[in-house]
């Protein structure tokens, strides 16, 4: 076919469809297509390379090919959610070596869920009630270390439980009264506090308590995903908008049958309880599927060298300019994955605002600022382009503010 | 090029790629494992699927989202941006649209309405906002009116802000109720009809008493002025679903009103911890749920209701010459206001109760998924649920079970 002549057969297609349409009582009548949008630039909306993590804020990670896949297929057909909980419930578990798990709304909405289950059991009428537990007979109080009290623990509390925080397994053992729920852990401050997860799993056991660990952020590796469960812990939550790259609102609660049974009791389809507010669509839920199912495929170590190198380039680039040092620093507590800092002598290079000037630039980058000015740069999140890019612009701002 | 030659450059590429990708160590790892088959995620785990012959129910994964949303999913899927940008970008659109001082995308209606109500609570007092929902000796406001017949299960959303709910009927007992931890006043709007006060009363009681008012239109688009309507009437707060008529993300709503309410309902919200972070929406959410609401808004909905009569029509012609059934039309007056087909059936000519209809319908191939736990002997229909071609499958569907149900006479 000539070019011409392709160029006829173009004019004429949608002319026959329109033809098809007009005989046809049953075309959706649509308002005309969209032009392709950059929803971005019509909102003028900054994006950025993301050398910085995959914090909410910065909106989570970016999805991964197959889930997005998934989010398509599955927009395509109505079912039933408690269908697709259901399903994709019982493959997450088989894959976490839980019992049982459900697709929640991030992992705060995994935590709430979790507790609300705890509380209610597989009462109705106790799941209507929370969170104000006064004269209702649930019971009211969770134990967890003082450490462990940073912020998410705030979950918990929107379900009405007291905070009971503890320092030494004496205090635990005082603690445990008829009023207490479940004892809570969060796996990313485990080393500041003086109980370790075996010891706070047995202490649980003995007085026949049900326990939380949440690991929301602490992947990789993705040995975490079943390990807590093959430790003991009742229920387990996850984020699934971060290193397993699922959609940014979603997250994982998984653990015992009846315990994620009474907690999908608390939260949407259903309504009258704490959770109908943090909804999750189907294409959600078969969108983390596949990430989970591709994250717990793929090659972690491999990746992990991928990080390393990338860090290298970054690195090199940065210290090529006399006095900058860029080192790797030791795993932080939480997001432990490889991280670059990056400072310099302040005499030879008069820089302040690294991280501003970053964000300011084109293309935009996110960094973390550190201490003294200084930046902390991350590659997971980067795009495998991005790397020289961020190389570039960070050595640019360096050498342009040399004395 | 020829069949052969076709195969053997297949068979070239794969190899060619791993190799590009072992020479650049910053690819990402990912991009070398092979694409999996393309899969049929419904069938691959035994889900059910089904013509949605009913509505947009939460429970039936609400309505099927548009290309228009898609697209905009899937562009917002390519790149990082901050939330707050997004929400506050989109948010600003949306208010234009609706006549809005300020609007928010949420995790659905439900979440919408415990946002607007901590966000009357706490206003901009982040230490406030850490306190919800647990209001005693915080200072804050504690009790909502609303009427009796506006409590129909939705209310509950308010309750988990923290707040008591109370319940009035007449005019005299709104003033009686009003007290200084009055936080504000509720409305349902699909009870109107139900309730002594209407929309203007309500608002005047709210203006005299110097309290806020917020309206509940959950699923009451079409028609598409309600999206405006409450807002020039002078509510201070309208929160609507997104995933019912307008086809946005199913798990999305909109939060609208006075900047201020609104400005306070984000700091509950995700990114931020507090009340709302279990809540989330995602960036693909928000700006799909904006491009449902611009779909939704430029749509020509009188050719949309033209389309819904058709349909009813080929269903009606398909079956009303059986003996015993009678079909007509029905418009519900406030919520999902679209019309519906309504089959009822007399009982000594057809031997089939509307549970057993519902469970056939749904047993079949394909699987059919119709109204039919409202009246005895009675079904009803949605259209605008129906993808195209489909009303044909109904039809032919409901003939079939209601001819074999038939009494030989």
């Amino acid at each position: 076919m000539k070019r011409r002549e392709i160029l006829k057969t173009l004019t004429m297609l949608p002319l026959a469809g329109a033809i098809c349409n007009s005989g046809s009582i049953v075309q959706s009548v649509q308002a005309a297509p969209l032009l392709k949008r950059d929803v971005f630039s019509e909102f003028g909306l900054r994006t950025f390379i993301n050398a910085s993590g995959y914090f909410t804020s910065l909106s989570g990670s970016l999805m991964n090919e197959e889930a997005f896949e998934a989010i398509r297929d599955a927009s395509k057909h109505f079912c039933r959610l408690e269908d697709v909980q259901d399903k994709v419930g019982a493959r997450i578990a088989s894959l976490l070596h839980a019992e049982s798990a459900m697709v929640t709304a991030g992992a705060f909405s995994a935590l709430m869920l979790g507790m609300a289950g705890v509380l209610s059991g597989n009462d109705a009428k106790k799941a209507s009630q929370i969170p104000f537990l006064e004269g209702s007979g649930i019971k009211s109080e969770v134990i967890l270390q003082k450490a462990h009290n940073d912020g998410y623990a705030h979950a918990l509390k929107n379900c009405g439980v007291k905070l009971i925080t503890v320092t030494t397994a004496k205090e635990l053992e005082n603690a445990i009264s008829d009023q207490t729920a479940m004892m809570y852990f969060i796996n990313y401050q485990a080393s500041l506090g003086e109980i370790q997860h075996a010891e706070w799993l047995k202490i649980a056991k003995k007085h026949n308590l049900p326990t939380m660990i949440d690991m929301a952020a602490d992947l990789p590796p993705k040995e975490n995903l079943w390990k807590f469960h093959d430790m003991g812990f009742d229920l387990v939550c996850v984020s699934g908008g971060k290193f397993m790259r699922g959609p940014q609102s979603t997250g994982i609660l998984s653990g015992k049958k009846d315990l994620i049974a009474a907690a999908r009791l608390n939260a949407p389809p259903r309504g009258n309880n704490i959770g109908r507010g943090m909804k999750v669509n189907k294409e959600e839920i078969f969108g983390l599927y596949f990430a989970l199912e591709r994250f717990i495929n793929s090659d972690q170590d491999q990746e992990w060298k991928m990080l390393e190198d990338r860090i290298t380039v970054i690195a090199n680039a940065a210290s090529s300019v006399r006095g900058v040092k860029a080192e790797v620093i030791p795993l932080l507590l939480i997001n432990r994955i490889p991280t670059l800092t990056i400072s310099w002598d302040k005499s030879l290079i008069k820089l302040d605002n690294l991280a501003t000037n970053l964000r300011e630039g084109n293309p935009s980058i996110e960094v973390m600022g550190g201490p003294g000015g200084s930046i902390n740069v991350t590659t997971h999140m980067l795009k495998a382009n991005e790397v020289k890019i961020v190389a570039q612009r960070i050595k640019d701002e360096l050498m342009n503010a040399m004395v | 090029m020829k069949r052969r030659e076709i195969l053997k450059s297949l068979t070239i590429l794969p190899l060619a790629g791993s190799m590009t990708a072992a020479a650049a160590p910053l690819e990402n790892v990912f991009s070398a494992i092979a694409p999996a088959a393309k899969r049929d995620l419904f069938a691959e785990l035994g889900i059910r699927t089904f013509i949605n012959a009913a509505g947009n129910y939460t429970v039936m994964s609400g309505s099927l989202m548009p290309t228009d949303v898609m697209d905009a999913i899937n562009a917002a899927s390519k790149k990082y941006a901050l939330i707050d940008d997004v929400q506050e970008k989109v948010g600003a659109k949306i208010a234009e649209i609706c006549h809005a001082e300020a609007a928010m995308v949420t995790a659905g209606c439900w979440s919408a309405l415990m946002l607007g109500m901590a966000g009357v609570l706490t206003g901009m007092d982040a230490k406030r906002v850490s306190q919800v929902p647990n209001l005693a000796g915080t200072g804050m406001k504690t009790e909502v009116i609303l009427q009796t017949s506006h409590s129909a299960g939705y209310d509950h959303a308010l309750t988990q802000a923290g707040v008591k709910l109370i319940k009035v009927e007449t005019r005299a007992e709104v003033e009686a109720a009003i007290n200084e931890n009055t936080a504000m006043l509720w409305f349902l709007n699909r009870e109107v009809h139900k309730g002594q006060i209407k929309h203007e009363e309500w608002l005047e009681l709210g203006k005299k008493h110097n309290l806020p008012t917020m309206i509940d239109i959950a699923a009451d688009v079409p028609p598409v002025e309600n999206l405006w309507k409450f807002n020039d009437m002078g509510f201070d707060l309208v929160v609507i679903s997104g995933g019912k008529a307008m086809r946005g993300p199913q798990s999305t709503g909109i939060l609208m009103g006075k900047k201020k309410y609104v400005a306070a309902a984000l700091l509950s919200n995700n990114p931020r911890g507090g009340i709302g972070r279990g809540q989330k929406v995602n960036k693909e959410e928000i700006l799909g749920m904006y491009a449902a609401l611009h779909r939704f808004v430029n749509l020509d909905h009188q050719k949309e209701w033209q389309l819904w009569e058709a349909k009813i029509a080929l269903i009606a012609n398909a079956i009303t010459s059986i003996d015993g059934v009678k079909t007509e039309t029905f418009i519900p007056p406030t919520d999902n206001n679209m019309p519906t087909l309504k089959v009822t059936w007399d009982s000594s000519k057809i031997k089939l109760t509307n549970i057993e209809m519902g469970e056939r319908l749904r047993q079949g191939n394909p699987s059919v998924e119709v109204i039919s736990w409202e009246a005895p002997n009675t079904i009803r229909c949605g259209m605008h649920v129906l993808e195209a071609g489909e009303e044909k499958i109904v039809a032919a569907r409901l003939k079939e079970e209601l001819l074999k149900a038939s009494v030989k006479s």
